[in-house]
């Protein structure tokens, strides 16, 4: 996952796109480690101390990881657990809509 | 003023020793987990250079499962490695409060048989089942004492202090009843019945939005709506939102690292 999650954030990193994570790591201080070894530069919230159990997982009823959803610039959900090659093409679709318009 | 600082450094001084010694095991927790923590991201860094490895890729290529496992099957097993350390530390500690730390750690690390109730669970309910502990191992009670955890979620709640605790325990057998296909039409009655009210006594609880899950993502998460706003903080401990990130495509990644 995080190999394409990388060259993801380094192909748009000219455009309007941000990857925005929801951590169910229950340790904060070993994720960290893991975060500077993988090279893990995009933002994350942290779900809390009780990992997949924690508030924000739960109230979006996660319960398989990675779950994806993918939204547009006006903050609408457009697809959801989209991954690989069909992620990388639903977002330069958005990207291309927001530019037309 | 310089002689009163010189005064609470010699309380403190005198103090030191007495606060240690109170906390030995406190301490002596803190230290095995800082090092099990070590462990395990040697592992992680050895495994990610095995994965980046010639032999590696080339038994992925060729679909080669057995190859794969027996280059991975070298990695430090750092639970194992652990649990004795763990275990010693129960023993040199059994009795106090604390010794509740050591066996929470092992119910979360090791793995008892298969449909069998962990021994350290057990354990922690007989001695320790008004511990704080619970707060963090009660989101998972149905799945630490086998194929029939109710009477000892039954024991934990009549005995546990904290309201959230209570609100997990209520929950979790209400979803071993829901989970569990065989259950009887009235006995799954009753457990909606007690979701419902689980959500009355405790509505700003996690429980609570777990049983409000399915409703949520039906009018809160289909393609199409605006996405609930998440308000929390990052990995720094930095608050932000996610409608910081209006005007721009987002990727919300639901991960994890494991």
């Amino acid at each position: 996952m995080y190999p394409h999650e990388r060259s993801l954030v380094k192909r748009l990193s000219k455009k309007p796109f941000a990857l925005i994570g929801i951590n169910s790591d229950q340790n904060l201080p070993y994720l960290q480690t893991r975060v500077a070894q993988e090279k893990i530069t995009w933002r994350s919230f942290w779900n809390g101390p009780l990992g997949t159990s924690g508030p924000i997982s739960s109230r979006w009823g996660v319960r398989g990881w990675p779950t994806i959803y993918l939204l547009d610039d006006k903050g609408v959900i457009r697809f959801i657990n989209v991954d690989g090659e069909s992620m990388d093409k639903a977002i330069d679709q958005l990207l291309a809509e927001m530019e037309s318009r | 003023m310089r002689k009163r600082n010189l005064w609470i450094c010699s309380v403190m001084l005198w103090l030191s020793p007495c606060v240690t010694a109170q906390e030995p095991a406190r301490a002596t927790y803190d230290n095995l987990v800082s090092r099990f923590r070590e462990a395990r991201l040697a592992r992680s860094a050895e495994s990610t250079r095995i994965r980046q490895s010639h032999a590696y890729k080339k038994a992925v290529a060729e679909h080669d499962f057995t190859a794969r496992q027996a280059l991975l099957a070298d990695l430090p097993d750092a639970e194992a490695a652990f649990k004795a350390k763990f275990e010693a530390a129960c023993e040199r500690f059994s009795g106090s409060h604390d010794e509740a730390l050591f066996l929470g750690w092992l119910l979360e690390n090791v793995r008892p048989p298969r449909g069998k109730a962990s021994a350290y669970a057990v354990q922690l309910v007989e001695r320790h089942a008004k511990h704080e502990i619970w707060k963090t191992l009660a989101p998972n009670a149905q799945y630490y004492f086998g194929s029939d955890p109710s009477k000892e979620i039954a024991k934990l709640r009549a005995a546990t202090p904290f309201d959230e605790v209570k609100a997990w325990l209520r929950y979790a057998t209400t979803s071993h009843v829901l989970r569990n296909k065989k259950s009887a039409a009235e006995a799954i009655a009753t457990a909606k019945a007690e979701q419902a009210s689980i959500v009355r006594d405790y509505p700003n609880s996690i429980p609570a939005m777990k049983i409000g899950a399915s409703e949520f993502k039906k009018t809160r998460l289909q393609v199409g709506m605006v996405a609930p706003e998440i308000e929390g903080s990052d990995l720094e401990g930095h608050n932000f939102k996610l409608s910081d990130y209006r005007g721009k495509v987002v990727v919300l990644d639901f991960w994890g690292d494991w």
